[in-house]
């Protein structure tokens, strides 16, 4: 009796094991994509937040500018 | 008749006995075969079901590591690796399967491709038997799903990985490229190639009837390659490509350089060439685009050695800072060769011969000194010897290492000619003296993540003599090149105008040349530029560096947020609460 209980634990568990291995294997290839994916967008951000491209677009854009002497007033505990 | 029943059976016991025993027989037979059989699977011969069983659950997967990135010193992607697919075809799959009659399914694979469908099929036509001919290389993911959904037979993705750079031309000579296998090449990515090289893990698993990976038999872990860090500020680094290549074209000049460093680390905040190149499509590029000019290119510096002779002679002692000179009258003669001024400029201080660029002057100061002194001065200065940076192809410039030299010769070193310096080591003597003297080994990695290194600090110069000179520079810019000037700020720097020198003489070229310091109050940046062979009318110095200098470096002091010292500090605190502008200010400090 105890062995038929232990071997059909044991198949239990075995199959236990190997559903969680697959789910891993499963997340694990969805990092790898996510990987990828956070790559090329982070090209993406770095082309399109280029520093000179910001700075035309706001200059031509949004008419802004950079503030002269003037203009600056420092503040000093 | 009963005999004859007896005899029968007889008979009958006597067959029905055989034919038991055959039966018998018989089953013996098939299971001491079957055991025969099992025995010899299992004792005899496991080894083939065992393989034959591997073959159809047992899978091998590759774990690529990608190249590791670089990035500026706020974490910036300067180069960064994206795995990207391949497609190839076997042409001899194709055909078996007749896939060219999928005239729709091609059409779509030629039109994403941006292809001509005839040309793309002639080419699997043409190799009918080869088994790999590649389609088209390093497309965007995207595409490469789309292409799969296709489900040509004998159209196959494979996996590869193309290097970007974001940051294109402008950071292009410090971070090098990589080549076709993704070695890196030039410059940073070349100097760090085996930190930036992570090796490949290795998965072995069994999978189930679905596809399911069930169990890990082995994993061989790839390394992951580390991320470099650069002290490039890619700020100020776009900023000083942007002055740099305008400069250029406006002077018609063959080609220039801009260095930034931080002074008191010896971090390099910027290092910019113009003429540049693109490091993502590098095809049809003239060879010269590709040297980074700043470490390899040494130029005479010409005035902007100046301050060295004079803080030399204040080291020495032979000199004070108030002292006066008489450069009456405005020439002189040394061992057969003259030493002139453009004209007589009689008495003058040691800030006024660095404000007139007074070659009579520092002549004098060079020669109150013993000449051991000063081409000791010269040497520890860093000209003639490597910054330390540790980029490929760095050049020391030319300081002869020699015994005899004449009193011309030392008079001509006191005003920068007969010695040759890259840009970055002028940088290096320029954040000296605004480092107070300490000498500092220029670095093109950011300080906190690399504790290797160790300290290698050297102090060449007092603090007194260097705040003495940095102090003076500042006059040269008030009185003397207008150019300069930074609104706001308190800035020191030398010109320098050097006529280029080939063999056998001095031609009609020139190299226009500052360096300049800022804030004076507490120096922190060093800027350097240099002006090759301007082609236009202007070439001097405080003409064609200068106006780079000035918007260079107030770009990194408002990157940098260093607050302005040359006005008035308004006094706003408000009479009515005194806790709330503080609160203010710090709420603004935990929010930076």
């Amino acid at each position: 009796m105890m062995v038929v209980i232990s071997a059909f634990s044991v198949i239990y568990f075995t199959h236990l094991n190997r559903q969680t291995t697959s789910g891993l294997e499963i997340l694990l290839t969805e990092r790898d994509e996510l990987d990828i994916e956070w790559r090329n967008l982070l090209l993406e951000q770095n082309s399109l937040a280029e520093h000179s491209t910001i700075e035309s677009k706001a200059r031509k854009l949004l008419q802004m500018k950079r503030p002269n002497i003037n203009s600056e007033v420092i503040i000093q505990q | 008749m009963s005999k004859l029943v007896k005899k029968q059976i007889d008979k009958q016991q006597i067959s029905v006995a055989w034919r038991f025993y055959v039966v018998v027989g018989l089953i013996v037979l098939v299971y001491a075969g079957l055991l025969a059989r099992s025995a010899y699977i299992q004792i005899i011969e496991p080894d083939m079901l065992k393989k034959q069983g591997d073959m159809r659950s047992l899978r091998t997967a590759a774990h690529t590591v990608q190249r590791g990135s670089i990035v500026d010193r706020n974490g910036r992607e300067l180069a960064i690796s994206v795995p990207v697919e391949t497609v190839w075809a076997d042409p001899k799959i194709i055909m078996e399967n007749n896939a060219l009659a999928m005239k729709e399914h091609w059409q779509a694979l030629a039109d994403v491709l941006g292809r001509n469908v005839n040309k793309l099929t002639s080419r699997i036509v043409k190799n009918p038997s080869k088994r790999f001919v590649y389609v088209e290389r390093k497309v965007s993911p995207a595409m490469a799903k789309y292409i799969k959904e296709l489900k040509i037979p004998g159209i196959h993705l494979r996996k590869e990985s193309k290097r970007f750079y974001p940051s294109g031309e402008i950071s292009a000579h410090v971070v090098g490229f990589t080549n076709v296998d993704d070695k890196g090449i030039e410059g940073v990515e070349r100097v760090y190639d085996q930190l930036l090289t992570g090796t490949d893990g290795e998965k072995q698993y069994r999978k189930d009837a679905k596809g399911r990976k069930i169990e890990i038999l082995s994993e061989q872990a790839s390394t992951q390659p580390k991320d470099i860090v650069l002290s490039i500020d890619q700020r100020i680094q776009a900023i000083a490509y942007k002055e740099l290549k305008g400069a250029v074209k406006a002077f018609k000049a063959t080609s220039g350089s801009v260095v930034v460093t931080n002074a008191h680390t010896g971090e390099i905040l910027a290092l910019v060439n113009s003429p540049s190149y693109n490091p993502n499509n590098r095809r049809n590029t003239a060879i010269h685009r590709f040297r980074n000019r700043a470490i390899t290119d040494f130029y005479e510096p010409g005035s902007t050695l100046k301050p060295l002779t004079a803080i030399t002679a204040l080291e020495f002692g032979s000199v004070k800072a108030d002292s006066i000179i008489d450069t009456s009258p405005g020439w002189m003669r040394l061992g057969g060769r003259r030493v002139s001024d453009p004209i007589n400029r009689g008495k003058l201080s040691i800030t006024d011969i660095l404000v007139n660029s007074s070659n009579m002057g520092t002549t004098k100061l060079a020669l109150s000194v013993p000449k051991e002194f000063l081409l000791n001065k010269f040497f520890d200065a860093g000209f003639g010897e490597e910054t330390g940076v540790g980029l490929v192809g760095e050049s020391s410039g030319i300081m002869h290492d020699r015994q005899r030299w004449s009193k011309f010769e030392l008079a001509t070193l006191s005003w920068g000619h007969g010695v040759a310096a890259t840009p970055l080591q002028l940088a290096r003597f320029y954040s000296t003296l605004a480092n107070g003297g300490i000498k500092k080994p220029l670095t093109i990695i950011k300080k906190d993540t690399l504790d290797t290194i160790p300290l290698r600090d050297v102090r060449i110069f007092s603090e007194q003599s260097s705040e003495q000179v940095v102090g003076m520079l500042e006059n040269v810019v008030n009185e003397h090149t207008p150019n300069a000037k930074v609104e706001g700020y308190r800035v020191g720097g030398k010109t320098g105008t050097a006529i280029k020198a080939f063999a056998g003489g001095y031609g009609n070229e020139y190299v226009g040349l500052f360096a300049g310091i800022a804030p004076i109050s507490n120096p922190e940046i060093v800027v350097v530029v240099v002006i090759n062979e301007p082609g236009g009318d202007l070439y001097h110095g405080g003409e064609v560096a200068a106006p780079v200098f000035s918007r260079v470096m107030k770009g990194a002091l408002r990157v940098l947020n260093i607050a302005p010292d040359a006005k008035r500090v308004a006094d706003v605190r408000p009479v009515v609460s005194e806790e709330q502008p503080t609160m203010k200010v710090k709420q603004e400090q935990a929010d930076a």
